[in-house]
């Protein structure tokens, strides 16, 4: 049995999937790249927009696309460099 | 500040010396994971770095007693032991959080109500430090709660059993921390030598964990 990913590692994955699909994907695949459920989606999504990792973009014909911020690429660049310090201190 | 009264306070300069040496590095490894808190709001994290705030904040007002003691500022203002109460009021809530908060760091996902209770037991703490007017209440309770602590460990860690390098610098950090609680004691004698060594090994912990801090997040 495969272990259950810890938070922050969900949180990056997400983003990186952002990340590497040109830093534009609609919700629909982005769920469906996440092997999350509907309902630990949303609650994640919703976690993403409120710490500013990420943003929707609406485009002229009404389609949403979920972009990573700033914050989003740092927290990319940053996370095994941040996962280490959390191992090592055993935080 | 008269000559003659810094001569006859080396020691005690010495000391203030050391004291703003490790606040300096405490709020450097609070600023240091600054950033790592703010993009994962990671509680361990969270907890981690306040401990070296609350850390922080308990050595300088070691310094400034320490400033007051040497420059006599206040001397016809406010009597010594007052002052002394009011800073071992001090660095008694100040030290106790820091210890507690670093447990909280490796303990916040049992719990969400450890926070609070370590509130009260560092307030607590403090209350009993100034109404026995004793630090070695407090060096005593604090010896207490670094055996809670590592039972607490013990069981909550219990897979992991393993004698890391972070553990062996925790433990090390509480020794040279309980030390210097002692020297605050009055009229505590210990050899100028023997408090010097004991400085520098306490600077060397605390510059292992920046050093291990700076290593990880650049």
């Amino acid at each position: 049995m495969t272990k259950k990913r810890e938070r922050l590692e969900v949180i990056y994955d997400l983003l990186k999937i952002v990340s590497d699909h040109n830093n534009s994907i609609k919700p629909t695949p982005l769920l469906r790249f996440s092997n999350l459920s509907s309902q630990s989606f949303n609650e994640y999504m919703k976690e993403l927009l409120a710490k500013d990792l990420v943003k929707v973009v609406v485009d002229k014909k009404g389609r949403k696309a979920i972009t990573l911020t700033d914050k989003g690429f740092k927290y990319v660049e940053k996370y095994k460099t941040i996962l280490g310090f959390i191992e090592e201190f055993e935080l | 500040m008269p000559s003659h009264y810094l001569a006859n306070n080396s020691f005690l300069i010495v000391d203030a010396v050391y004291t703003l040496l490790v606040t300096i590095f405490c709020l450097i490894i609070y600023f240091k994971t600054k950033e790592a808190y703010s993009l994962t709001k990671h509680k361990g994290i969270k907890y981690f770095r306040n401990s070296f705030l609350f850390l922080g904040l308990a050595y300088i007002s070691r310094l400034i007693f320490q400033i007051v003691l040497i420059s006599g500022i206040f001397q016809g203002i406010i009597t010594g032991r007052a002052l002394f109460m009011i800073t071992i009021a001090l660095v008694g809530y100040f030290s106790t959080m820091a210890i507690l908060l670093l447990i909280l760091s490796s303990l916040w996902k049992k719990s969400k109500w450890f926070i609070v209770v370590f509130n009260v037991i560092a307030i607590s703490v403090s209350m009993v430090t100034i109404l026995t007017t004793s630090p070695l209440i407090l060096v005593w309770t604090q010896l207490g709660l670094f055996l809670i602590a590592i039972i607490l460990s013990l069981i909550f860690h219990s897979k992991s059993k393993k004698l890391t390098s972070i553990r062996i610098v925790y433990f090390l950090l509480f020794v040279f921390w309980l030390i210097n609680m002692f020297f605050l004691q009055p009229r505590t004698f210990m050899p100028t030598e023997l408090k010097s060594i004991i400085h520098l090994v306490s600077i060397a912990v605390f510059a292992i964990i920046l050093y291990k801090v700076s290593k990880l997040i650049k």
